[in-house]
This record gives C-alpha cells, sequence and structure tokens, in this order.
C-alpha cells in the first residue's frame, strides 16, 4: 500500500487515443520512407517510361516510338494501390501488436492482479503504474475500491465478534438474576413457569450467541492451530458424552480397518462432530438409529426419520429451517459447512434407503 | 471460606455475591485490576474468581502473580472472552479452573465446592452426606450402607444435586452440567428426566427417598432428610 505512493516518476500521462494515433502516425510514415524506392520504381517504369522513352528517342534524333500511356497507367494504378493498401495494413499490424503489447501491458498486469485478489486476505495488492491516463485512473478506482472493500470487510468482522462478547456479559447477568429469583422461597407455580419460559430464552439466546460467535471466529480464522488426529478414536470419545441426550437410540459405529488420520484443528473437529451428531439425535424417531460410518477418507453420519428429504443445496445456509418445528437455531448446519470449507473438506448431504445422510469428504 | 469475586460488572458480580451467601461462603468483591490485585497480596483467600478483561489491566496479570506469591487460593476464571487462548493460557499459568459467560450459578457454586474439597481434603476423599457416601476417588456410591451402582451421568447428576444442597436447580443448569456443549443444541431439557428419574429409583431401592423434588416443573431440589 505504502509502495503506490512512492514510485519513480514516469513520462506524463497522456490518454490511449492520443498514444495509439502517435504510434500509427510513426509508423505510417516510417513504412513510406522505407517503401520510397518502390514508389520510386513504380512511377519509372509505368506513369514515367512512355516520356522517358520520348525524351530519348528526341536526342538521339530517332522516331517517335510507340506509346502504351494507357496500359501503363492502368498497371501502375493497380500496383501502386496494392502497395499503398499493403503498406496500410502492415503499418496497422505493426500499431495493433505495439498497442497491445506495450501500451495495454500495465492493464494486463493489473487485470492478473485484481483476478488474484482475495478479499480474505485482507491485503491491497501493489498494482503497476501506466503512463497511460486510463489506465492510471482505472488503477487509482481500484486501488480505492479494494481499500474501501478490506475496510468495510474488517469492520463488519469485528463489529460480529465484538457484538457477541458484549451480548455475553448481559446475558450472563440476566441468567443469574432469573437463577436468584429462582431461589425465593414463596415461589408460586403461575411465578415458576413465567421464569422456566424465561429459562429457556436466555438458553437459545446464548446459544444463538455463541454460534454466532464461533462462526465470526472461523470467518476471521482464528483457529490456526492444525494438528494429525486419528478420526476413529475421536468419535469414540466424543460418543459418551452424547449417551446423555441419545435415550432410546440405537447408535451404530461402523469403521474401515485402515486407521484415517486427519489433519484438522481439534476444537472445530469437535464441534463439527457434535453438531452432526445432535442433528441426527435431534430430527430422529425415538426408536431410531444414527450410524457412524468411517471409511475411505470419509466421515458418514446418517440417521433415521420421519422428516421428508432435504434440500441439499439449502441446509447449509445460515438461518434456513425447512419444518416448520423451530428446533435449533438454524445455524448448526452453517457451522458444520463453514468448518469444512475451513479445512478444505467437502460436505454433501444424501437421502439413501430411507435415511438422511451427511457425507464428509476429507480430500 | 473466604472468596474473592474480581469481576468489573457490579450487577453480576451482586448476584453472584447473593448466591454465594446461602453456601456460607465470605464474599468479598474487587472491581477493578489494581483493587484485585491489592487483595489478592494482603487478604488470604479460599477460592477467587477472576474475569479476563478487567478496566486497568489484564486478569492474566493477576493469575500470574498469585502463583509466584505461591498464594494458596484456587482459581476459577470467569469470562467473556470465550477464546480459548486464554482458556489454555489460564491453566498453563495455574488456574485451577475455567467457566465461559454466560454461565449457570449453580455450576460456579458446585466448581467453587470443587476446588475447596480438593484444598481442603487432597483429592483421596470421601463425600458424606444424607446417608449417602460419595468416594470421589474411585466414584463409587454407597446409601445406607448399600453400594449403588450409577451410571456417569448420574454420577454426575448426584454430585451437582450435593453441591448445591439447599437450591433450586433449574433445567437448563442440570443439561448444561451433564452434557456441556451437547446441552448447548438442544431446544428442550426433557433428557434430563430420564436420569433423574432412574437416580432417584436406584437411591430409593437403598432406602432413600424422595432424595430429589421436582419445583413446578421447572427444575429439581435436592430434598434433605
Amino acid at each position: 500500500m505504502t509502495k503506490f505512493n512512492e514510485t519513480v516518476r514516469y513520462k506524463k500521462p497522456r490518454s490511449l487515443m492520443r498514444k495509439s494515433m502517435m504510434r500509427f502516425v510513426v509508423c505510417i510514415a516510417a513504412l513510406f520512407v522505407l517503401a520510397a524506392p518502390a514508389f520510386y520504381l513504380l512511377t519509372k517504369n509505368y506513369y514515367a517510361e512512355d516520356m522517358a522513352d520520348l525524351i530519348d528517342a528526341v536526342q538521339a534524333g530517332k522516331d517517335i516510338p510507340m506509346m502504351d500511356l494507357e496500359e501503363d497507367i492502368m498497371k501502375g494504378i493497380m500496383l501502386q494501390y496494392l502497395l499503398v493498401t499493403a503498406l496500410l495494413f502492415i503499418g496497422i499490424m505493426l500499431t495493433i501488436r505495439l498497442m497491445s503489447k506495450k501500451l495495454w501491458q500495465p492493464f494486463d498486469k493489473t487485470l492478473r492482479i485484481v483476478e488474484s485478489f482475495k478479499l480474505e486476505n485482507m491485503k491491497v495488492p501493489f498494482l503497476p503504474k501506466s503512463d497511460v491516463k486510463e489506465f492510471e485512473r482505472l488503477t487509482d478506482a481500484l486501488h480505492k475500491m479494494m481499500k474501501k472493500d478490506i475496510e468495510t470487510y474488517v469492520a463488519q468482522k469485528e463489529f460480529t465478534e465484538n457484538a457477541s462478547h458484549e451480548l455475553q456479559t448481559p446475558l450472563a447477568i440476566f441468567q443469574t438474576k432469573l437463577e436468584l429469583l429462582l431461589q425465593q422461597p414463596e415461589l408460586t407455580a403461575e411465578q415458576a413457569n413465567i421464569i422456566q419460559d424465561l429459562f429457556q430464552m436466555t438458553s437459545r439466546l446464548s446459544h444463538l450467541n455463541r454460534s454466532l460467535l464461533l462462526l465470526a471466529k472461523i470467518d476471521n480464522r482464528q483457529f490456526d492451530t492444525m494438528e494429525r488426529i486419528q478420526l476413529e478414536q475421536f468419535v469414540d470419545s466424543l460418543l459418551p458424552s452424547l449417551d446423555s441426550i441419545s435415550g432410546q437410540l440405537h447408535i451404530y459405529r461402523q469403521y474401515s480397518k485402515k486407521p484415517l488420520r486427519i489433519n484438522a484443528n481439534r476444537i472445530l473437529l469437535e464441534s463439527m462432530v457434535n453438531n452432526l451428531f445432535i442433528n441426527a439425535v435431534r430430527h430422529n424417531t425415538p426408536d431410531g438409529t444414527v450410524t457412524v460410518s468411517i471409511d475411505d477418507n470419509r466421515l458418514t453420519i446418517s440417521n433415521t426419520s420421519a422428516e421428508p428429504p432435504l434440500s441439499p443445496s439449502l441446509i447449509f445456509r445460515r438461518f434456513y429451517r425447512p419444518t416448520q418445528n423451530k428446533s435449533g437455531n438454524g445455524l448448526g448446519l452453517a457451522i458444520v459447512k463453514a468448518i469444512c470449507d475451513y479445512h478444505g473438506w467437502t460436505i454433501e448431504y444424501q437421502y439413501t434407503g430411507n435415511q438422511h445422510c451427511f457425507v464428509v469428504s476429507f480430500g | 471460606m473466604k472468596v474473592l469475586i474480581i469481576e468489573d460488572e457490579r450487577k453480576l458480580s451482586d448476584s453472584i455475591v447473593d448466591y454465594l451467601k446461602g453456601e456460607k461462603y465470605l464474599c468479598e468483591q474487587a472491581f477493578d485490576f489494581n483493587d484485585a490485585l491489592m487483595k489478592v497480596r494482603i487478604y488470604d483467600y479460599d477460592c477467587v474468581l477472576l474475569d479476563l478483561m478487567l478496566p486497568g489491566g489484564n486478569g492474566l496479570d493477576i493469575l500470574r502473580d498469585i502463583k509466584r506469591r505461591n498464594n494458596p487460593a484456587g482459581v476459577i476464571i470467569v469470562s467473556a472472552k470465550d477464546s480459548l487462548d486464554d482458556k489454555v493460557k489460564g491453566l498453563q499459568i495455574g488456574a485451577d479452573d475455567y467457566l465461559a459467560k454466560p454461565f449457570h450459578l449453580a455450576e460456579l457454586s458446585m466448581r467453587i465446592y470443587a476446588i475447596i474439597r480438593r484444598k481442603e481434603f487432597g483429592a483421596n476423599n470421601v463425600l458424606e452426606c444424607d446417608g449417602i457416601s460419595i468416594n470421589l476417588m474411585e466414584k463409587t456410591v454407597t446409601a445406607n450402607g448399600h453400594s449403588v451402582t450409577l451410571t456417569k451421568t448420574e454420577y454426575d447428576l448426584l454430585l451437582f444435586f450435593i453441591g448445591n444442597k439447599k437450591r433450586v436447580l433449574s433445567k437448563s443448569a442440570i443439561a448444561e452440567h451433564l452434557s456441556g456443549d451437547f446441552a448447548d443444541m438442544m431446544d428442550n431439557f426433557d433428557f434430563i428426566y430420564t436420569h433423574i428419574k432412574n437416580l432417584k429409583a436406584k437411591l430409593a431401592e437403598a432406602g432413600i427417598r424422595d432424595c430429589v423434588k421436582n419445583v413446578y416443573g421447572m427444575g429439581y431440589k435436592w430434598n434433605a432428610i
């Protein structure tokens, strides 16, 4: 960014039109000068041939020779026409070549830099200077635009994260005051019901807040410690905590013989697996099954459900809820998707054999 | 038992004090960095609740000071900055526990209880309460002399009740205590009902009846005999 201001001094910038006209004129002039001998020969052999013959004959005191003026002129004009056309053609070709090679070169460079520009890197790339007025303006405009974009992006990201942080404390106060209220000895059933509802809302709020914070942190790339994790062991270590909520469900594990090791951030991986589990438990039938299988560089979590197949293109969207029942906060699968994207994995949803399947492929 | 609450948000600090008073803890409050540092240097506490973002400084520096002076106080970090870095750093420096905001007072009280017990009796100790004795080391429970076999969830549940004996525990506090992040993702906390039912049945078999009372369907309370 600083580099932009301290470049060497360039020639005075001129407009693209003026520059290309200049080139063209210079090019044509040079070509015509170079072609002068050809014009000389043309004139001598066609237009001036009869005249020269006549003068020669008169000087030598001979008879007037045969004249073929008409034919000469015809041929001469044709040849001249061809020569001029050829010269113009070459001139134009040369100018175009020159233009695209030299004049448009900075534009090309700029284009390539802009193409590879990524907002997430949060860096304004250095754009080459040019002595063409229009390109200069383009570079300026692009530079300003990218800078502005990055500023907006950073502000937006910071806002989400800060907002979530700021909400934690009031939420904590709210929740603790409710707990104190709950301890009142002379509480009536009616009041208790109201407190119960409030408790549920604070849970929802704090969950929503935590989810948003997690998404913001993934977006801000704050999980950069990667480690080698053996997936089977990892999943097995998470399953016991699932026991407390899974009730009557049957949980099956199908692992292939070869253990699967992946590079991942431990916290994010845990959050991803937990979210997929919860999803499979929450939408299950009371006596249904959850199957976890690991094979062939893939993790598949599938569950039985009374719900119809879902739309694979919509379910990973933030706040998308397929059914009217307001279960979950609509961020679970969005978090799963964000975690997959973060690691460069792909996630797919399939509906096969009356089972909802989520397949994570570790590329 | 003396507890120091280092928290700049006065209302939150007051709530914590209100709740802990009922547990017969002597609570003191500090609202900024310097006040907190002065208090931990002058007085002895059994437990310190430490917020990390304080006016005037970083809570981690207070933790470092406590550890450098070999102050025996147990430290629980209570932070809104739910970042893993802080958690890892805090535990590395020597904090005994970490709790992210927002938290349940019941959970906090349980953690304080655990730390103080650990400090007083060491790791190997048996908890006696209303005819139930819990061996915290071996994680075994006997009631009226009969051995009771509990699942891990039921065992955690029992400890949670005993750690908050005179309190009404909300369903969400219990759910969060039992399954942490999972509870966070569930829409309702009906799943705890089964665990409480099973725990009650097992204790009743050993002769301890109606030890857990349902309070208007919104929470549960340990019914001391």
